[in-house]
């Protein structure tokens, strides 16, 4: 019997998908959306080094793209905490609800 | 690898994987909700090694779980984070069903009206003592058994022993502005006579309406629950005595992590998750039967800097942009100094106006008909004034030369 072949870990990467867009969909602080961004991130890496690992495991560029993918994960959130520590300190919230002004 | 550990391996992996992201969420507190991301991102770690890329673990742990949690955990503690043990304290304590058993929504429906409106109608309600369905706006007889009507005062006056007992302990539950973390346990014990006594007053006490005491809302709050009003099925058993719907409604709202439609939310997630399972399954993958054949540290190190170095400085650019424009756009604009000391000034020169125009007068000690509001000589006498309290009648002594 061998091992989990390609299969089982992109079914993981649906379920962890799911949960992100769960996460995005339903949460009020703008902090926790950044969270499920990342959840979701994750879910296109371990589908990424699946392909990687079972498709072309002789080429290595998937793993150099999520190595990349990793850096823009980190300047996304980065960003993100930024604007919203400017957020919290100008409005006391950092509720996506109390933000609606935002598009006038 | 044996195929039977492998496959325990990834099972125990994949459901830290997916449940830890599910708790992230589904919990009620931000901090717990970064602890729980961050099992999902060391479980991931752990599905990458179990998938060859070592590297790719290392700099799963050390950029994701170093670098971005730390962030994350920081700025949760910047900001004010509702939850943590005294949540799950009342949570435990109001025996919350289904999902909101593990997550606070926002409760659905409108908020419920300010509390005023239902108090004065209590207070200024008519009712027969004996007939508590008769109720009118002004005095008079009940038109069923011909007795005077009770304001709700006599009716208040005329209660039993036993009942203002029971109210005066419903007036010891706190009140929603002083709920803080400290009276945690507090609460949790008063909610649970509480609880006792409003089944006791909606069982047996149908007769006589409570007076106006955190009672009255309780008792209020036990019908508006029976009635399904602006409540749903997570909220009914969530009614907390000794709060009117308002403020419940209102202590919902800050407690929230999500929003009204997270049921929706989870269908969606699940539906798309099961949507991708079905065309994984379908799909007829290139799968091929070799491993990795090289080192996979140095052949990645390679790649990056020869075909990839481009995408890689890009990238670190990137990063370097992204912090310099974090630090620009999180610097604080703060008064300086200077400024902020010709406030202060400016503050005591008022506060030495005011006190010398209005707090002090000065006088002659030899003509008390001599007042003017600045320090002096008389112009009858010549002597030196002193000051006086504006309205005292003694003169007393100038402390102005004490204090300068």
């Amino acid at each position: 019997m061998s091992g989990p072949g390609l299969v089982p870990y992109l079914i993981v990467s649906a379920l962890l998908f799911g949960v992100g867009v769960a996460g995005v969909l339903s949460q009020r602080n703008a902090l926790m959306v950044l969270m499920s961004v990342e959840i979701i991130l994750n879910a296109a890496m371990l589908a990424l080094v699946a392909f990687w690992r079972f498709v072309k495991p002789d080429n290595y560029d998937a793993q150099v793209f999520v190595i990349i993918i990793v850096t823009i994960a980190a300047i996304e959130m980065a960003a993100g905490l930024a604007l919203m520590l400017l957020v919290f300190r100008q409005r006391g919230t950092t509720n996506v609800d109390a933000l609606k002004d935002l598009k006038q | 690898m044996n195929g039977v550990i492998e496959w325990t391996i990834f099972i125990a992996l994949s459901a830290v994987v997916v449940f830890s992201a599910a708790g992230m969420i589904l919990t009620m507190s931000m901090y717990r909700a970064g602890l729980a991301l961050m099992a999902s991102f060391v479980a991931l770690a752990g599905l990458f090694i179990l998938l060859d890329a070592d590297l790719l673990a290392a700099i799963q742990v050390m950029m994701n779980v170093g670098g971005m949690l730390v962030m994350v955990l920081f700025m949760v503690l910047v900001m004010t984070d509702p939850g943590g043990e005294m949540m799950w304290g009342m949570k435990r304590d109001m025996h919350m069903p289904g999902l909101g058993a593990f997550s606070m929504h926002m409760p659905r429906g409108k908020p419920p009206a300010e509390e005023e409106a239902p108090q004065e109608k209590m207070v200024t309600a008519w009712a027969c003592p004996m007939h508590p369905e008769v109720q009118q706006d002004q005095a008079g007889n009940c038109p069923k058994c011909g007795m005077q009507l009770l304001s709700a005062h006599d009716r208040a006056s005329s209660q039993t022993q036993d009942e203002q007992h029971m109210h005066n302990a419903a007036m010891a539950v706190p009140s929603p502005a002083d709920m803080g973390g400290h009276h945690g346990h507090e609460m949790s014990h008063a909610m649970h006579e509480d609880d006792g006594m409003v089944n006791g007053m909606s069982d047996g006490e149908q007769s006589i309406s409570p007076p106006q005491t955190t009672g009255d809302h309780a008792h209020m709050m036990d019908a508006s629950g029976h009635d399904g009003q602006n409540m749903d099925m997570a909220n009914h058993d969530m009614n907390m005595s000794g709060m009117t719907p308002r403020q419940n409604y209102q202590m919902m709202v800050d407690m929230a992590m999500s929003t009204s439609q997270l049921p929706w939310a989870i269908a969606l997630g699940i539906a798309s998750a099961l949507l991708l399972s079905v065309l994984i399954v379908k799909t007829p993958w290139p799968i091929s039967l070799s491993g990795p054949t090289q080192d996979a540290t140095s052949a990645v190190g390679q790649l990056l800097l020869s075909r990839y170095m481009i995408g890689f400085e890009g990238a670190a650019f990137l990063i370097l942009a992204g912090i310099a424009g974090a630090v620009i756009l999180a610097k604080r604009e703060r008064p300086t100094g200077p400024q902020q000391a010709e406030h202060t000034n400016a503050a005591e020169a008022r506060a030495a106006n005011r006190t010398d125009s209005e707090g002090q007068v000065y006088t002659c000690p030899m003509h008390p008909e001599v007042r003017q509001a600045q320090p002096g000589h008389c112009p009858k006498c010549g002597m030196s004034l002193i000051a006086v309290e504006h309205k005292g009648s003694a003169p007393r002594q100038n402390t102005q030369g004490e204090h300068a």
